[in-house]
This record gives structure tokens, sequence and C-alpha cells, in this order.
């Protein structure tokens, strides 16, 4: 693999293809042509990285139809959207569907490759996300089921005295179940602890960042 | 003198008069052969009359005999020229009678020549005396001529045709044709027989008496002198009744700013009515010639002109044509002439005379020329509505090329600006721009022949570019809607004549309402499919949508006639006028798929 960033284009006109793709390659991205969904589709490996630039308007499978492919195959890219048209209505629907940008066709270069960088770092970003969220439940995963019970009361706020009260144990055996679980996670404080519960619960990153 | 001589000679001079008058009528006019033949008689009866009265002045048999023999020339010629006279003048009588009758007459001189004294006596063997005006004139005895009988036959048979050819002239004709043909026919009748009978009782010794065959033909030359007089009464009255007429053309054409003219092609001499003179440019009293009217002529029509003229002279018949007056310079108003005529050709099968009417059509054209600005300025006004539907695909095609050559621009920048830069990908690059450009004035060529506002411009128009180019303006149009769009067209198509705007805009409308029909439908095609048959070239569009139902079928290029809520309904319209414009058809039914078919006919070029 190359150390540049990949970036899948996806376009129908030729011209328009070859252009993004010359631009994207001497500003140094690492560029994969395409010339519609299904060549994109059948080309990209699992859990691909990059980012998509593609072509609204295509002919057979539209930019929003090749979209809610990749999220079906779990590919997770952002999405730079290009149309020659700009009709108002595809662009609401794409931006809800998660797109990283929307530009004109005749937009300035700069635009685009701002764009694309943006998309970039938001995959980056998401995919250092979804990496740190793996290992945090890769952590919880060690303890017992005992100790994952005490812990749930614990993220909660639940004083000791209670959490022995509502599992039916002694308090000293809440104690004791405590600094087992501080000493599996490798915590130092109770607000290390909820950090790496939390990080761990939260519904993946990267893919749907701004829809909810 | 005695009387005898007077009335004799007075006879041969009337003959000679009229025959002379009759001769002449025919020099001038040599499609008058019954006066030829009227003529040819006279002369011969003149003839007759200068026999008979030395045949009555005769002192011996032998004297005698040898007149008659000889005066049986003229009686001949006489009766055949009477019997042609009364063909040609009535115009009736059977062909094959007249020929016969001519041989019979030849027959009886023959055998006249071949007698030992002539056809009616073997021998004339004395002479007597017979009182005529108060004198004593010589009359024949002999023996008579076996062959006596077939010179009477060839008389009546004379009679019998000129009976009939009255007869037939008498059925045919009415009022004073009629009363012709019954004077005529009874006086050249009475004038054969009545002699024939005498000279046959003369020459069988049953009577003695004088021919009188002069006195006879006498009244054929007299009724023929009268209808000759009425002919003249008529000739002025004629004359009378069209200056008359000529008077109320004049008036008339006045009024109706006609004029009339006729052209005597072989003497290049040009006649018009008062109105006439005025349009066709004509000043001064006159005689005129072409020329005089070719001056007034514009340039621009006037080789047209003369082109038809050539055409006229060589074909005959009729013509029309149109000219401007030659102006008096810019901004002044242009005057336009109308004129339609006929050539009539002569005996000789050229074109001798050329009649016709001129007309002042300078309002006539001026409607015209608005109407034809006012359809223009509507089917502008249709193409740059149907551009307005096109614009959300004409932005695609533009910005595409555009976006491509700015993102190839900015990556040229970039790789220059870069230490190590492959020259081959720069390359690769400019031929990119160069592409795109070109893609991108291609549009923008192609709007601007839709958009400009021009008068129809005839030529000859390649089908398979036409077509390619209504598919190059409406591909992305297609596949914004979701719909299918193809072509066939046939190789070797022939080249049809008309303004390729025109008939792009007819395309590109049909196309644009096929897609319309296929709105929310599952199966969405439009197929614009070429075929030539019998000298002209069929286009049609035909797509899977709803169709339209026969009861539309006319009412669709109405105008204003839409099923849109947001439409004009002046599409379809100007597709018909524009099509009819072409001198071709339009008109809508179904498609194989059940979906509508609309059919454009037009005819082919001819080639130049």
């Amino acid at each position: 693999m190359s150390a540049a960033p990949a970036v899948y284009v996806v376009d129908d006109d030729p011209g328009s293809r070859r252009a993004t793709g010359h631009l994207l390659r001497a500003a140094g991205f690492g560029v994969h042509l395409h010339d519609g969904g299904a060549a994109l589709l059948a080309a990209l490996p699992a859990d691909a990285a990059g980012c998509v630039v593609m072509d609204l308007d295509m002919p057979g499978m539209d930019g929003l139809a090749v979209q809610a492919a990749l999220a079906e195959a779990g590919q997770r890219m952002p999405v730079v959207f290009l149309t020659g048209r700009g009709d108002i209505p595809s662009s609401v629907r794409a931006m809800r569907a998660g797109a990283e940008d929307f530009l004109e066709k005749t937009a300035s270069p700069d635009l685009l490759l701002a764009a694309v960088r943006r998309a970039l770092a938001r995959d980056a970003e998401a995919r250092a996300g979804r990496a740190g969220q793996a290992a945090a439940r890769a952590r919880l995963a060690r303890l017992s089921a005992r100790e994952q019970e005490v812990l749930a009361q614990l993220v909660q706020g639940v004083r000791n005295k209670q959490i022995a009260g509502a599992l039916g144990i002694g308090e000293r055996t809440v104690k004791l179940h405590r600094s087992a679980i501080t000493a599996k996670l490798q915590v130092r404080s109770l607000a290390e602890l909820l950090d790496l519960v939390r990080l761990a619960d939260a519904p993946p990153p990267g893919a749907f960042p701004k829809g909810n | 003198m005695d009387w005898v001589t007077f009335v004799w000679a007075s006879m041969a001079a009337t003959c000679l008069t009229l025959a002379l008058v009759q001769f002449l009528v025919w020099y001038r006019d040599r499609a008058a052969q019954a006066s030829l033949w009227f003529a040819v008689a006279a002369v011969a009866v003149a003839a007759i009359a200068a026999g008979e009265l030395r045949l009555m002045r005769s002192a011996t048999p032998a004297e005698f005999g040898l007149v008659q023999r000889w005066t049986h020339v003229p009686v001949g010629v006489a009766l055949v020229a009477l019997a042609w006279f009364v063909h040609q003048y009535l115009g009736t009588g059977r062909r094959w009678l007249l020929w016969t009758l001519t041989a019979g007459r030849g027959l009886v001189l023959g055998l006249n020549f071949a007698s030992p004294t002539s056809v009616n006596f073997q021998a004339v063997t004395e002479l007597r005396g017979y009182p005529l005006l108060g004198q004593l004139v010589s009359v024949p005895v002999g023996e008579p001529s076996p062959w006596a009988g077939v010179a009477a036959a060839s008389s009546v048979l004379v009679a019998v045709f000129v009976t009939d050819a009255a007869v037939a002239a008498w059925r045919r004709a009415s009022g004073r044709d009629r009363e012709r043909a019954v004077l005529l026919g009874a006086a050249v009748v009475a004038a054969i027989l009545l002699p024939t009978a005498n000279g046959l009782l003369v020459h069988l010794g049953f009577w003695s008496a004088p021919y009188f065959i002069a006195v006879a033909f006498m009244a054929v030359v007299l009724a023929m002198a009268y209808e000759l007089s009425r002919d003249l009464l008529q000739v002025a009255s004629l004359a009378r009744d069209l200056r008359t007429s000529q008077a109320r053309l004049d008036l008339a054409g006045r009024a109706a700013n006609v004029g009339l003219f006729t052209w005597d092609v072989g003497a290049d001499r040009l006649w018009a009515t008062a109105e006439g003179q005025r349009l066709l440019g004509l000043a001064g009293p006159g005689p005129f010639a072409l020329g005089d009217v070719l001056a007034t002529i514009d340039a621009q029509d006037r080789p047209g002109f003369e082109a038809l003229l050539g055409d006229v002279r060589a074909g005959g018949g009729d013509f029309s044509c149109q000219y401007r007056v030659a102006g008096a310079g810019a901004g002044t108003v242009t005057f336009w002439r109308g004129v339609r005529g006929q050539a009539e050709r002569g005996p000789g099968g050229g074109v001798q005379l050329v009649r016709g009417v001129v007309l002042d059509i300078t309002e006539r054209r001026r409607a015209e020329c608005e109407r034809e600005a006012l359809r223009e300025e509507l089917v502008h006004a249709g193409r740059v509505t149907m551009l307005g539907q096109l614009v959300a695909t004409l932005t695609h095609d533009l910005s595409q090329p555009l976006g491509a050559i700015r993102r190839n621009a900015e990556a040229a920048g970039l790789l220059l600006g870069a230490p190590a830069t492959d020259p081959g990908e720069l390359r690769e690059i400019v031929a990119d721009i160069r592409r795109d450009g070109a893609r991108a004035a291609a549009v923008v060529t192609r709007l601007r022949a839709l958009m400009l506002r021009r008068p129809m411009q005839a030529r000859e128009i390649d089908v398979t570019a036409l077509v390619a180019e209504v598919m190059a303006l409406l591909q992305s149009e297609a596949d914004r809607r979701r719909v299918r769009l193809e072509a066939v067209v046939p190789a070797g198509l022939p080249a049809l004549r008309g303004d390729p705007v025109h008939l792009q805009q007819v395309l590109v409308n049909l196309v644009m309402n096929a897609f319309d029909a296929l709105e929310g439908r599952a199966d969405r095609r439009v197929t614009v499919a070429v075929g030539e048959q019998g000298g002209e070239v069929e286009l049609a569009v035909l797509d899977t949508g709803p169709g339209v139902p026969d009861w539309l079928a006319e009412r669709v290029f109405e105008p204003f006639f839409t099923t849109r809520p947001d439409g004009m309904g002046m599409g379809l319209a100007i597709c018909r006028t524009l099509v009819d414009a072409h001198g071709g058809r339009i008109r809508v039914d179904r498609s194989v798929d059940g979906g509508a078919a609309i059919r454009v006919v037009l005819p082919v070029a001819m080639p130049s």
C-alpha cells in the first residue's frame, strides 16, 4: 500500500473523471478512477480507507444509490459529491445521507481539494475513534459477569452499599469487585473508568456523523 | 353591242371580280381555304361564260364541237372547286364522296377528250338559230355521245355531295348558320341540276336551247356575294363591339387594378391596356417592346424573369411570376407586380403570342411579409421556450467540460510547481483541456444556432447528421429523466431540403414531449426512427408512454392544446407549421409498444 491517502473518483463522464484524477494526483493523493458505482464496489477492499469523490448524476446507478450501496457493504468512507446540475432536492438528500460535501462541477479546484482533505481527515479520525472503541470493548470483555454487573451499577453512580443490596451480596464483596475492575482495566480513577465505558458504548463513529 | 354579249360578258366580269376579292382574302390569310376554292370556281365560271358566248356565236358545227370540247375543262374545274368550297365553307361533307366526285369529273374530262367531238356529242350535225334577247344564237343538233349519261351522273354526284354536306351543316348548326347552309346548299344544287338536266335534254335531241350553265352558276356566285356582304357587315359590328368591350375591359381593369397585355413574340411588339401600361411601367405613346418592361424590373428579379421568359418561349403554356419594380433607392417602398399569362403557339408550333394580366401585388406582399415575420417570431419563441425547459441539462452539458478544464488547469499548475514533474502527464492534461474546450464550444455552437432568430434558410440536410445533433442535445436530458433514448438511422439516406435548425426544433420538441409522456412510468424508452419510402423520408418519434387517443390525434396539433398544467400548447402547432413550410406532413398514431408515434414525413431534395 502506498503512503498517499486513497481517493476513489467515480464519474461516468471520461473528461470530468480524468480531470479530477489529474488534479488529485498532482495534489499528492493516491487516485483510483471508476466509471460507475458497480465498478467502485467491485474494486474496493473490505473497510477501505480514504474518501470517495463521486458524480451525483450518473446514468444507471446515480450517486445517491452508490452512497447507499457503500453503506450497505460496510464501507464508511466519506463521500464528496460533484454535480453539474446543482438541483436542490438531490443535494438535500445527499447531505442528509451523510455526504461530506457537495460541490458544483464548475467549483474552484481549491474547494474540491479542501473538501477532499477534510473528508480524508474525518476518515482518519473516525478510523482512529473506531480503533479506540474496539480496544475499550476488548478491555471490558475481560471482566467476569459479576464484575460487569457491578460496573453497570457503578457507572450509574450507585453507592457500594446499595449495589450490595441490589445484587444480594456483602458490601465488602462489592469493594473487592471494584478493585478487581480497576486492576483489570488499568484505570486510576473513577473518572477514567467512566470515559472508558462511554467510549465502548458510543455508536460507531464515522458512518453517520451528522445524521442524528 | 348586243344584249347577249353584254349579259354574258357582265357575268364573266362579275365572277372575276368576286374571284379576285376571295383570292386576296386567301392570300392574306392562308387558313381561309374556302376563299381559294371559291376564287377557283368563280374564275372557272367566268371561263364557262366566255365559252358559252363562243358557242352561241359559232358559225359551223365543227367550230361548236371544238369550243364545247374545251369548255368542259372550266365546267369540270367549276364543279370540283364548288364541291371543295362547300366542304371547306360549311366544314361538313363526306371526304370519300368528295374524292370520288373529283376522280369522276377527271374521268369525264378524259372521256371528253377521247371522244371524236365531246363527251356530249358523237358529232354535231347542224346548228339552228335560237331567238335570245332579240337575237338568233346557235344551238346544236347532233348525234348524242354514249357517255353523255356519265357526264350527267358525275354532276349529280356533286349535287348529292353538296346536299349531304348542307344537311349535315344544318343539323349541326343553329340560327344564322342553318340559314347559310340552306341557302348555299340550295343555290349550288340548283346551279348543278338545272343546267345538267337542260344539257341532257339538248344532247339527246328532246330540246333545242343554249346551255345557260354560266347563268345557273351565277346564282351560286350571287348567293356567295350575299353571304360575303353579311360577313362584312358582321365584321363592322364586331369591330364596334370590340371597341365597346375594350372600353369596358379598361374600366374593369382600372377598377380592379388589373392590366392586360399581349406580346407578339415574333415582332417583339407589346400591347397593354392603359392600366397595364401603368403597371408595367410603360410611358409615352408606344409602340412598346419587351425590353421596356425588363428595364423596370429590379435587378434581383430580372434574371429570374428572363429565365421564365425563356421557358415560356420554349415550352408555351401557362405561367406566372412576381417581381419587384426597380426602386428609386433605399428607404423607399418596394412595389411588387404579379404577372400571370398564357403563351399561344402559332401554326409553326413555336410560341407566337403571349397574353396575360399584370397586377399590383404590393399590398399582398406586405401582408405576407408581416405574416411571415410573425410566424418567424412565434417559431423562435417556441424554440426559446423549448431551450428554457432544457436549462438544467444544458447547464450540466456545459459545466461538465468547464469544470474539467478548471481542474486540469489547476493540476497543471500544481505539477509545474512540483520539483520533479512527468512531462507525459502534463501533455496528457493539455490534450484533455483541448478536448474539453472543443466539447464546450460544440455545446455553445449548438445552443447559439437554436437561440438565434433568423428567417428560414433552405439548404440540403444530411438526415444522419441532423438526428445526431438532436441526440447530442438531448442525451443528458434523457439521462436526467432516466429515459433510454435511441436513434435508428439506416445508412444511405437521401438528403432533405430545408432549414436544419427548424427541423431540429421539430425533433427536439417531439422528443421532449415523449419524455413528458413517460413521467412516472416504469418502462421509459424513446426511439427516433428514420425510414425512406418513395421519395420521402419519415422521421418517427416513438415512446412507451400512454399514447394519444384517436379522437385527439388531430387536436394535438391545434394551438393552445395542452395536457400539462404549465404548458402553453404551442409546441406541436409550431411543429406542424414548420413541417408544412418544408412541404411535409405530421401525424400521430400508435407505436408498437402502445405509446405515441409522431411521424414527420418530408420530401427528399431534388438532385440539382
